[in-house]
């Protein structure tokens, strides 16, 4: 393959990579930077760090799973792309907690469709199981880790101080693990598809998306940052924390099944998680609503705009360049 | 803790010549519960009447209260206690005599009152101050 | 206990050195300690009529002043989290008005006469609130080691009901007193306002100490 293709062909997944991070590390720090806790430049460094980290020891994990999926060609791959990051971009401006996993795995479902691939069913049921269990997952999670931790730190420690140092740490230790387990799970919808496509092994396919996540964190999160994390901010300091703590545990639970799932929605679980465990209401139905809207509609959204791409393309006269196809 | 540290100093005094119907007067307008009696003689020592006093003796009994005077149902003399002694003493001789209040006093000179409510904030304050060696 | 106790000293060094905090946690304890030793001059000074007690009023205050500054700009560089920074920043500001207050009733002390039926409501009046101000410095005592405050809350609520109390009986006296000028007169009124206003600004620090021990359980 024409190597000039083969780098354009990446920027779809780098560019993917980068919407990525600049969303979803929001709801890793978020809480610790909108609340002034850690600096903004500590915070993207660590989350970059950690996320190309989780990437790279075990993105491949999820990797496999998008690859096997089904199998399709380069320019397809790219087309998938392209289709599920504009879907992310139009549900996040309507304040859907889309997922990626959804959007990429809607856009493979639309090309294989149309393709005459017949995708693998049975994975595919037991991805869509994973999405619906995801914002359970975290409220199972927040509840448990809530009682443990309380029973463990927040009983026994009484001085104010030591509190406070413990809450220091915990969101920073808890917010490093987060950025570990998104890379390691999220890394899959980033640059999955190019495995499935056979332009990149799973090591390169990791490293790349690894590293489009973290310029997607370091370049343009702080907007989101600021806004997520002061959504959660009315959350005292230890439900923080345990917010963060649950989410990464759930993506990285699903991380060992091989599913990436959606860190957005595992946080929107684990904060109603809280409000089960804190006894107090933080449930907004409508929030679940919305999720449920966005389990149907992300994936339907992201397959039919590849599959009008996907013609689109295909009524293009043959260019120089598309001989390679 | 001193009696003279959690003791009412407001009392009003009444003169045993008075009728049941001032004394109610007087309970309602300062909104106490009980007055100190003087007696005409000085040398006498001083009684009290309580709202309770008068609602038992005189109001449940279809008595006019104009015409019954207020040495007649007061209780004399009244029960002391000094300003420097602890108010676990004043307790104890509160339950000892089943009173609801005692008279502070200093010579034959009635210089305060401590009532049961004054007991249990006393005992509330005292504990609150123990709470960093408990 | 000793295990409770085990896991703070764990966590403490595990966690390093935390200056910042303690320096916050010892500048207010220093910062309640100040006010109630200015509540127990102010007794001796209203007791005693010794105007000399003035002068040294003023001086806490000042001192006051120095610790507060110094622990708002420890908190300004970052100690404790964000979150309880605006509790701790609101409790030494409550303090600092409590001394500020203080200091106000020694100056119109200075200016106007206390009459002398006023005198021994007046001093019980600034007795039962140096035992609030020792009552705080308890609470917040018993705060640092995470224990219930309730015991504390209510003792304090039971003063300010007394204050309360006496504050009403100054009043009605109040108006048998013959003053000989304007100024007279509004001193006396001030004197006597700022005296009953401490106990409410102590009671106003107490809930937001308690406020914040809510907020981090």
């Amino acid at each position: 393959m024409n190597p000039i293709t083969h780098w354009l062909y990446l920027t779809g997944g780098v560019f993917m990579g980068w919407g990525l991070g600049a969303n979803d590390s929001a709801n890793i720090f978020g809480t610790g930077v909108a609340s002034g806790l850690i600096r903004y430049r500590t915070a993207v460094l660590v989350t970059a760090i950690f996320v190309i980290l989780g990437a790279m020891l075990e993105g491949r994990k999820c990797i496999t799973t998008i690859s096997d999926l089904t199998s399709l060609s380069p320019l397809f791959s790219f087309i998938c792309l392209i289709a599920a990051a504009l879907t992310i971009a139009v549900l996040t401006f309507y304040a859907i907690p889309a997922s990626t996993s959804q959007a990429i795995v809607g856009s493979l479902m639309g090309i294989a469709l149309q393709s005459g691939h017949h995708p693998d069913y049975r994975l595919l049921i037991k991805i869509v199981i994973c999405w619906i269990c995801t914002p359970i997952g975290g409220i199972i999670f927040s509840v448990l880790l809530f009682r443990i931790l309380k029973l463990l730190f927040l009983d026994r420690v009484k001085s104010v101080t030591i509190l406070n140092l413990l809450f220091t740490f915990g969101i920073l230790i808890t917010g490093t693990y987060g950025a570990y387990a998104l890379g390691a799970n999220n890394v899959a919808n980033v640059t999955g598809v190019y495995v499935a496509s056979g332009i990149l092994p799973p090591f390169h396919a990791a490293l790349i998306g690894g590293l489009s996540i973290a310029i997607g964190v370091l370049t343009y999160s702080k907007k989101t940052m600021m806004t997520v994390g002061k959504g959660i901010v009315p959350l005292d300091p230890f439900s923080a924390m345990i917010t963060v703590f649950s989410e990464a545990l759930t993506l990285h639970v699903f991380t060992q099944v091989g599913v990436p799932v959606s860190s957005s929605q595992a946080v929107v679980g684990a904060v109603v998680g809280i409000g089960f465990a804190r006894d107090y209401r933080t449930i907004n139905y409508r929030m679940f609503g919305k999720i449920a809207i966005g389990w149907i509609c992300t994936p339907l959204a992201a397959g039919l705009l590849a599959l009008s791409l996907l013609f689109a393309v295909r009524q293009l006269p043959e260019l120089p360049y598309y001989c390679f196809f | 803790m001193k009696v003279s540290e959690f003791m009412t100093k407001k009392i009003e005094c009444i003169n045993a010549d008075a009728s049941i119907y001032d004394a109610i007067e007087r309970l309602l307008d300062k909104r106490i519960r009980s007055l100190v009696v003087k007696n005409a003689n000085s040398h006498k020592p001083d009684g009290v009447i309580t709202a309770r006093d008068i609602v038992f003796k005189v109001l449940s009994e279809g008595k006019d209260p104009r015409r019954i005077k207020v040495g007649e149902i007061a209780s004399f003399p009244v029960v002391c206690v000094s300003p420097d002694d602890e108010i676990s003493k004043a307790m104890r001789l509160m339950k000892e005599m089943n009173y609801a209040r005692v008279f502070v006093c200093e010579g034959n000179c009635v210089i305060g009152v401590l009532a049961l409510m004054d007991v249990m904030q006393a005992s509330l304050v005292e504990k609150a101050r123990a709470g960093n060696h408990a | 206990m000793s295990k409770k106790h085990g896991l703070e000293i764990m966590l403490k060094r595990l966690l390093g050195k935390d200056s910042r905090e303690e320096q916050v946690v010892d500048g207010i304890r220093n910062h309640l300690r100040l006010l109630y030793d200015q509540c127990c001059l102010l007794v001796k000074l209203l007791k005693d009529e010794d105007v000399v007690l003035i002068e040294r009023i003023m001086d806490i205050e000042r001192e006051g002043d120095i610790i507060r500054r110094r622990v708002f700009s420890e908190l300004f560089e970052g100690a404790f989290i964000p979150y309880m920074r605006p509790h701790l920043y609101r409790f030494v500001e409550i303090c600092d008005r409590a001394m500020d207050t203080v200091e106000d009733v020694a100056k119109y002390y200075e200016l106007a006469q206390v009459p002398s039926n006023l005198k021994e409501p007046a001093v019980s009046i600034a007795e039962m609130t140096s035992s609030m101000a020792e009552l705080l410095l308890i609470a917040y005592d018993t705060f640092q080691k995470g224990k219930d405050l309730r015991d504390q809350m209510l003792a304090i609520r039971v003063y300010e009901k007394r204050i309360d109390d006496v504050d009403h009986t100054i009043r009605l006296e109040m108006k048998n007193i013959s003053v000989t000028s304007f100024w007279e007169g509004w001193w006396l009124g001030e004197l006597c306002r700022s005296l009953s206003l401490v106990s409410d600004i102590i009671e106003d620090a107490m809930d937001v100490l308690s406020l914040i021990q809510v907020s981090l359980r």
